[in-house]
């Protein structure tokens, strides 16, 4: 089956054409052309310490077993990240029809769906969720600091696209159908070995959707696909620095959100017997168990910042006469959960309609990573498919899982 | 391949599609109870005291505790004079038209009286004049006395005017006046006197009276509460059946109890000054099984013959007796042993059972009262062979499959223990059908203060023990259908060097030290 497996990628990798991973801008077109629809889509998720076994169980189902938990447990740190996109979009250009007169500037009509989610946390808190607390007896559970976020929107943009060096900018309007936020400035769960007390110190805020309506807030922001030409070396060679930004902007949560606020030291050992019974007795009407931890609930409009992103980076020049060239940049999200996150590759082009490529990476909610890809081009058509996580197609010890395609027409 | 196949369709359809639930399971513990038992928070109704360094049970209740106001009642009386000419005349100013002395018969039932004091009431007065001129009503009740004092009061009536009588009321308080009942001769009993006088205006006209002119008085006692009271009290029989119920021994299901010689007093007190005779006709207890012990002695159906009190007032000495069932007059044991929840208990108490001896002189005051109470005393000393409290709590212990629920558990019990009984402890899981879903025991027994050592602090032999309630995974699968929950202990008091069940002596400040935790595996589903 694995044999299969590989077959089966390696074909995929020798149809393919013109492909980017998630947000690789790896090659780049400078010829003119008139129409071009692009669909493209796509899930990576990783972390800093969580394998795939685990990790893809969340997605898929399944049993997660002592074994995969001991394994991911101990690859963890003091600190630890997990996260992942989840996107699919169209897109349309148009470079004959001009917008204005004097520039030769087409436009591009853009919608898509996208999910982020993400998650910062220490390995208590990964232990507390995995084991329970009862392997923590006569210890103190530390998961200060946790930070969790998800976010899933819809968007449809329009914008302005320069016909020759297809740099862009487009205005989107974001609808927001699901979010959840949550921060624990301090979550600290203390038992003593006996298991007899048990000591909690929670501050912190949990924020989350109230209803299950699709529209719960509304956005504006813009997409920037900016393409600079530079000259480096003594034989003046050109190569092309893309700066992108991408889903920049704000939501406004027009339906209320649910907003947990935590900030109290709890402390139990036990009931006493006279508080099983009556009607002040613990399990009685007029006792709110939420309450008695000191957690306040309330209903909350919020303005929020968009996931969005900004990279920086050199890429691949389709029309180059080398038949090896390099690519590399950064990549930053303006959350906590997401370290900055660099990339460097190599394009090969053995054929005119074949581009493979391969790349290392760090950062963002993981650590080192490999990517691979590979794009094909038949007449107007191509095809590719890419991941920025190789390993994890072959290794349960992988820390994730990556796979792309996008699939592009051109006249 | 599949992984592939799997990515790629979440790819293209652009969102994640599980076809089947995230699952992993969890370890969790935590402090459930946390408490310390002791007699003193467990008997709130009964005295324990020290005895020997051992408790004694001092128990009290009053079954019967009547007061004067209970057992002498003045209804609301009213007394109502029509005065009616027998024929037309003339009066001229100042004309005495009325005077009449009468006696008024109070209803007063089962009692004669012949002097009475109040401590409260009230008498309505209201007197209409039927002529066109101002009369003088004169209301005197020569048997109602204050300070030495008779009720007198007179009052001006306006005269009838455009056909409306004049009319005049008034309230007046009662409280400290005595009334004599032995009426106009001073023989009679519960009889009032009363002499009222109605005059013309001695300054107003000449005036006609005819038939159809009719002057009236009324008098009302109302809310009236006595002092004191002599007469001849009837021969009055008061009978009541009581009950005392004991719930925790509703739970006893099975066993034997042992208890130490113990014995029961019934305290008589009779604080009327009258003859009187009391009789217990039974007293019974009902165990949780329905057996009934009836308590067999010679003071059970005979009457018993109460004295009336003596002195007066401040010197005023209730008659008073004691009743004892012992073991040798009695089945007290037995009766104690059957360990009945419900006691009844059916008595009376007859006033002047030989009928009016003391002419007439029967005397209650504000302090007099018929008491019966019972005592029982008991060294706490208990025996118990394999006896057995059962009670059951309703639960809803429903789990849905598709959701995180729990998997399996165990509870922990860790009991200190200065109670020289111990403990073995089962758990019933019942079906709503009454069928039996799980039993769950206990790993171990709760083990009696005599296997233990002495507690530095308290003095005491402890024994600690550490019991398990195993909550297997297929106990819970089938919780879904348990409706109740049944707590079984089966306790004995057995000798540790005799291996015998024998009474053990409950020692002051003894104490069952309880920690319960849970341990339980959850299965997460997401």
């Amino acid at each position: 089956m694995r044999t299969f497996s590989k077959i089966v990628f390696s074909l995929a990798l020798l149809f393919s054409q013109n492909l980017v991973a998630q947000l690789l801008p790896i090659s780049y077109d400078t010829l003119e052309i008139k129409q071009e629809l692009i669909i493209n889509g796509g899930v990576d998720y990783y972390s800093s310490a969580i394998e795939k076994d685990i990790a893809s169980k969340f997605i898929r189902g399944g049993f997660i077993d002592q074994t995969m938990k001991d394994r991911s447990f101990s690859k963890h740190g003091a600190v630890n990240r997990l996260g992942g996109v989840g996107l699919a979009s169209i897109e349309y250009r148009n470079y004959n029809k001009r917008i204005f007169k004097k520039k030769n500037w087409g436009y591009v009509i853009k919608g898509g769906y996208d999910v982020f989610f993400g998650a910062l946390y220490s390995k208590d808190f990964f232990g507390l969720a995995m084991y329970g607390n009862d392997q923590y007896r006569g210890e103190t559970i530390d998961g200060s600091g946790t930070n969790l976020s998800m976010t899933a929107y819809q968007k449809i943009g329009f914008g302005l696209i320069d016909r020759k060096t297809k740099s862009s900018v487009s205005f989107n309007v974001y609808n927001v159908s699901s979010r959840m936020n949550a921060q624990m400035r301090k979550f600290e769960l203390t038992q003593d070995l006996a298991g007899d007390n048990i000591e909690l110190v929670l501050d912190g805020e949990i924020s989350t959707s109230n209803s299950n309506k699709f529209n719960q807030g509304i956005g504006f922001g813009v997409d920037i696909d900016f393409k600079l030409p530079i000259s480096y070396g003594k034989n003046n060679t050109i190569a092309f620095v893309q700066f992108q930004a991408q889903n920049i902007g704000f939501a406004y949560m027009y339906e209320k959100q649910k907003v947990y606020r935590l900030d109290t030291t709890f402390t139990f050992s036990g009931l006493e017997f006279n508080q099983l019974v009556g009607d002040d007795s613990f399990f009685g009407d007029s006792l709110s168990l939420l309450d008695s931890l000191g957690v306040t609930s309330s209903l909350k409009n919020k303005t929020i910042m968009l996931p969005g992103f900004i990279q920086v980076g050199k890429i691949v020049d389709e029309h180059s006469t080398k038949k090896l060239q390099s690519f590399f940049g950064l990549r930053l999200y303006p959350t906590l959960i997401y370290s900055p996150f660099i990339y460097a590759g190599a394009n090969y082009k053995p054929l005119e309609w074949l581009n493979v490529g391969a790349n290392v990476s760090y950062g963002g909610f993981g650590k080192f990573k490999t990517g691979l890809y590979s794009s094909v081009r038949f007449s107007n058509y191509s095809i590719g498919l890419a991941t920025e996580n190789l390993i994890g197609f072959f290794s349960k010890k992988a820390n994730g899982e990556s796979l792309f395609i996008k699939l592009r027409w051109a006249i | 391949m599949n992984r592939i196949i799997s990515l790629l369709l979440i790819a293209l359809v652009f969102s994640s599609c599980k076809k089947e639930k995230t699952i992993w399971e969890t370890d969790w513990s935590a402090p459930l109870i946390s408490d310390t038992l002791s007699l003193d928070k467990l008997v709130n109704d009964s005295t324990l005291t020290n005895s020997g360094g051992d408790y004694l049970l001092d128990l009290n209740r009053t079954l019967l505790d009547l007061n004067l106001a209970d057992l002498i009642t003045i209804p609301d009386t009213t007394i109502s004079e029509e005065f009616i000419p027998g024929a037309a005349l003339t009066l001229s100013p100042g004309f005495s038209f009325v005077n009449s002395v009468e006696e008024h018969q109070m209803n007063i039932p089962d009692v004669q009286l012949k002097i009475i004091l109040l401590k409260e009431g009230f008498i309505d007065v209201k007197v209409e004049n039927p002529l066109p001129t101002i009369t003088i009503f004169d209301v005197q009740l020569p048997g109602v006395t204050k300070n030495g004092v008779t009720f007198s009061k007179q009052y001006q009536a306006p005269a009838m005017s455009n056909g409306v009588l004049g009319v005049v009321q008034e309230s007046i308080d009662l409280a400290g006046y005595q009334i004599d009942l032995t009426g106009i001769t001073g023989g009679s009993v519960n009889f009032l006197r009363s002499q009222i006088t109605v005059i013309t205006d001695p300054a107003g006209p000449s005036v006609s009276i005819t038939p159809s002119d009719i002057t009236n008085v009324d008098a009302t006692f109302r809310d009236i509460k006595i002092n004191y009271a002599r007469g001849y009290f009837g021969n009055k029989i008061i009978a009541d059946t009581s009950n005392v119920f004991i719930d925790a021994l509703n739970n006893v299901s099975n066993g034997i109890i042992d208890l130490p010689a113990s014995t029961i007093q019934f305290h008589i007190e009779n604080g009327i000054k009258v003859n009187a005779e009391a009789k217990f006709n039974y007293v019974s207890n009902e165990n949780a099984a329905g057996n009934v012990v009836s308590l067999t002695s010679l003071n059970i159906g005979n009457p018993i013959n109460m004295n009336a009190a003596t002195g007066s007032w401040n010197t005023l000495v209730p008659s008073q007796q004691t009743i004892e069932f012992n073991s040798t007059n009695s089945n007290i044991e037995v009766y104690l042993e059957n360990l009945g929840a419900n006691h009844k208990f059916a008595y009376s108490m007859q006033l002047n059972p030989w009928g009016n001896t003391s002419g007439s002189w029967d005397e209650i005051f504000p302090q007099s009262k018929l008491k019966i109470g019972i005592t029982a005393n008991m060294p706490l000393a208990i025996g118990l062979d394999n006896l057995i409290l059962k009670d059951t709590f309703e639960v809803s212990l429903n789990q849905d499959p598709n959701k995180t629920r729990v998997k399996s558990g165990e509870l922990i019990l860790q009991a200190s223990n200065a109670f020289p009984i111990s403990g073995e402890i089962k758990i019933y899981l019942i079906n709503e059908d009454g069928s039996l879903a799980s039993t769950i025991v206990g790993s171990s027994q709760l083990k009696s203060s005599l296997t233990g050592t002495i507690d530095a602090t308290t003095g005491l032999l402890v024994e600690n023990s550490e019991l398990r309630f195993v909550l297997s995974e297929d106990a819970v699968n089938r919780i879904d259908n348990v409706k109740s929950l049944v707590l079984e202990t089966k306790f004995n008091s057995t000798n540790p060097v005799t291996g015998l069940s024998e009474q053990q002596s409950i020692p002051f400040g003894a104490f069952l030290a309880v920690k319960l935790k849970t341990k339980f595996k959850t299965e997460n589903k997401f």
